[in-house]
């Protein structure tokens, strides 16, 4: 029993879309705490 | 032992060991001796296995690739071999290839994966086609799948009895 | 090795520059280090950003960036799942990360809750068992440096590897947790942009369509679901990530550097951005094949072929995301192991009475000396580590349960969890030889989970949570 190519498509694309967020997530948080002086 | 017994025994022992690299390329000795880093005969568990055909004390003095001076002194293998793929099928006569793996000249092992239960065949060949190499036989059996089972049926229900614990009493807990 | 994408000059020059401006950063944020928690614990205060940073980046290791192909490239779809669910260990370390600052919120390290909580026969066997699995991570990050660079750029590996230690000390050093979890910011960027380029040029150029079909055709034990080997990798693999975050000093340091309330967020922050990336470093080692490209040693199939498609560029690319990754572990692991070192067996066992000053400068010397230790263990090259940091499976996943309970249960008695460290390793070792490295994790985990049990129903400790409060000293 082998993966569908759909399964593993959407596998790949989802985790690359979820890793684009990353980036995004930690420069807005460390905008935030740098706004409210909370990085340290 | 005395000498002459040593020397008869020595004598053997190359004989022998040539007879065990059965494989002949055309009327000669292959060049390059193929083996499975795995062991001779070690059935391979997970499709996954490796070869290797070290450098010969012999053929040492091979042609050097152009890299500039100062890489190529840093190269820790740059012997070069005659070798430009690597044939696996199914048989031994290799009739049927199932793969066709191109070499590089300085390349001496290589890492291959995925393989479904069954015997393999593998051996280095040149530009022309003619082999350089031994032949390797590799036989695939993966697991059984009982013993698969009760392995991840033990993993799952251990994971299963962690989360569950994680879930009603570590997310859940108030101070 | 087939050539060397990077020159020695390239690899140099990359080389100069990430170590000035991380030591250069590491002294800049060590100028504000006054006490001994400023330097071990980053003054107790970090914020969400940099909180969720350094878990993600530190749990990034030369693992995440060269194994995760690798175990993509031996067991295909599973092992690339299987490493991913690694990620569980940060997310269900979240809830306890809340529970442990709030239950001890003066205490330093993971050894100070396992004395006060368990006495000290269960503190000494946990020592042993976390300062084998600190020392075996610590070796193989060392090692990976240099071979990685070896093979880049043919630098030799004992000039690579040396010239990383020294960084990664010297900034540490200088800056203590606070520069660790900077510089773990900055490192977790680089890694993600990097590894995201390397796979959407792998998606884009390759196709993911002739990539299936290609595997179906010559290699369909890499899109099986029923892949055996791979089966039993994955709850194994499971519970040694798993064990690895509840036991390390890492990740107990962090959660007690936190600012009241970010442990918990920070954690979960980080396992759900983490769970992605081993599919995205994974998922190119699929490629390779369709390319052409079968690697020397598996470990290597990653960065071939970032190589292959990005030519000098994507060694370049590669130099620097696995450069980072591994920086961003080795100094909190040097951080967290001379924390354990420096308050666990110092202060616990030697000098009992010592100042926190008298702390704070043994912790730099310390972190000197686990450096030089490293570098004497990575010298000759053990081909072996690799398989040394798996061997350790089953010592990290006795700790599983006792962990758990130990912050939960107020009956679990400290005799039964010294029995479930022993007998959990001992089992989980007969196992890794009886069997294979799929399982020491596993039987470690399972041994240790019955005894537990059986302690919890035969014993009632009645631990008082108070004499967590005030971290009592060893009597």
């Amino acid at each position: 029993m082998i993966i569908s190519l759909e399964a593993l498509e959407t596998l790949v694309l989802v985790a690359m879309g979820v890793t684009c967020l990353s980036p995004i997530i930690l420069i807005i948080l460390l905008i935030r705490d740098w706004l409210k002086e909370e990085l340290w | 032992m005395t000498k002459k017994t040593m020397a008869v025994f020595l004598f053997l022992l190359m004989f022998t060991s040539g007879a065990l690299g059965n494989d002949q390329c055309g009327t000669m000795q292959c060049p390059l001796t193929l083996e499975l880093k795995e062991g001779k005969d070690e059935i391979i568990t997970s499709g996954h296995f490796n070869l290797i055909w070290p450098v010969k004390e012999a053929l040492s003095k091979g042609e050097r690739e152009d890299d500039g001076p100062g890489i190529a002194d840093a190269l820790v293998d740059d012997e070069t071999h005659a070798a430009t793929q690597l044939l696996i099928a199914t048989d031994q006569s290799f009739s049927q290839v199932t793969h066709t793996i191109p070499i590089h000249s300085t390349k001496r092992k290589i890492s291959l994966t995925g393989f479904s239960d069954g015997e393999y065949y593998a051996r280095l060949f040149d530009g022309h086609n003619e082999p350089v190499s031994n032949t390797v036989k590799v036989k695939v059996k993966h697991h059984s799948m009982g013993r698969v089972w009760i392995i991840f049926t033990s993993g799952a229900v251990l994971f299963a009895l962690l989360i569950a614990y994680m879930v009603a009493k570590v997310f859940r807990h108030k101070e | 090795m087939d050539y060397n994408p990077i020159s020695i000059n390239t690899a140099l020059i990359l080389l100069v520059i990430f170590g000035i401006v991380w030591i250069f950063f590491g002294w800049w944020l060590g100028r504000k280090n006054k006490t001994l928690d400023d330097f071990m614990l980053a003054g107790r205060n970090v914020g969400l950003a940099f909180a969720g940073a350094t878990a993600m980046a530190t749990w990034i290791t030369s693992n995440t960036t060269l194994v995760a192909p690798q175990l993509t490239y031996e067991l295909g779809i599973w092992g690339m799942v299987g490493y991913s669910l690694a990620a569980l260990g940060l997310i269900l370390f979240a809830p306890m990360a809340k529970r442990i600052k709030e239950l001890m919120p003066e205490g330093y390290t993971c050894g100070d809750f396992i004395r006060v909580r368990y006495g000290k026969p269960a503190w000494i066997a946990f020592l042993i068992v976390s300062f084998c699995y600190a020392m075996g991570w610590l070796v193989s990050l060392g090692m990976a440096g240099g071979v990685l660079l070896d093979t880049l750029s043919g630098l030799n590996y004992k000039v690579g590897m040396t010239v990383i230690l020294a960084i990664c000390v010297s900034y540490t050093l200088l800056g203590g947790l606070r520069a660790v979890i900077a510089t773990d910011y900055v490192q977790t960027i680089i890694i993600i942009v990097g590894v995201l380029i390397i796979g959407f040029v792998c998606y884009q150029s390759v196709g993911l369509e002739s990539v299936y079909e290609f595997n179906k055709e010559k290699h369909p034990e890499l899109l099986s679901l029923l892949f055996p080997a791979a089966m039993m990798f994955l709850f194994n693999n499971i519970f040694f990530g798993i064990g690895e975050i509840f036991h390390s000093n890492v990740w107990w340091s962090r959660a007690l550097a936190f600012r009241p309330g970010i442990g918990k967020k920070a954690y979960l922050l980080s396992g759900f951005l983490w769970l992605p990336i081993p599919i995205v470093t994974g998922f190119v080692a699929l490629a390779a094949p369709s390319l052409g490209l079968y690697p020397d040693s598996s470990d290597m199939v990653g960065p071939m072929v970032a190589a292959k498609l990005l030519g000098d560029i994507g060694a370049i690319f590669v130099f620097i995301v696995v450069f980072s990754a591994l920086a961003s572990s080795l100094d909190s692991l040097l951080a967290a192991t001379s924390d354990l070192v420096t308050r666990d067996i110092y202060n616990g066992l030697i000098d009992k009475a010592a100042s926190k000053e008298k702390l704070h400068k043994l912790s730099k010397l310390v972190i000197l000396g686990l450096g030089v230790v490293t570098w004497i263990l990575c010298l000759p090259k053990i081909t072996t580590l690799g398989a040394l940091l798996n061997f350790t499976g089953a010592f990290v996943a006795s700790t599983i349960w006792p962990i758990v309970l130990g912050l939960y249960q107020r009956r679990m008695s400290g005799n039964f969890v010294t029995a479930a460290f022993v007998l959990g390793t001992t089992c989980g070792l007969i196992g890794y030889h009886m069997i294979g490295f799929y399982v020491a994790a596993l039987f470690s985990c399972i041994t240790s989970f019955v005894i537990c049990m059986v302690g919890l129903i035969v014993k009632d400790d009645k631990f008082d949570w108070q004499r967590l409060k005030h971290m009592e000293k060893m009597q």
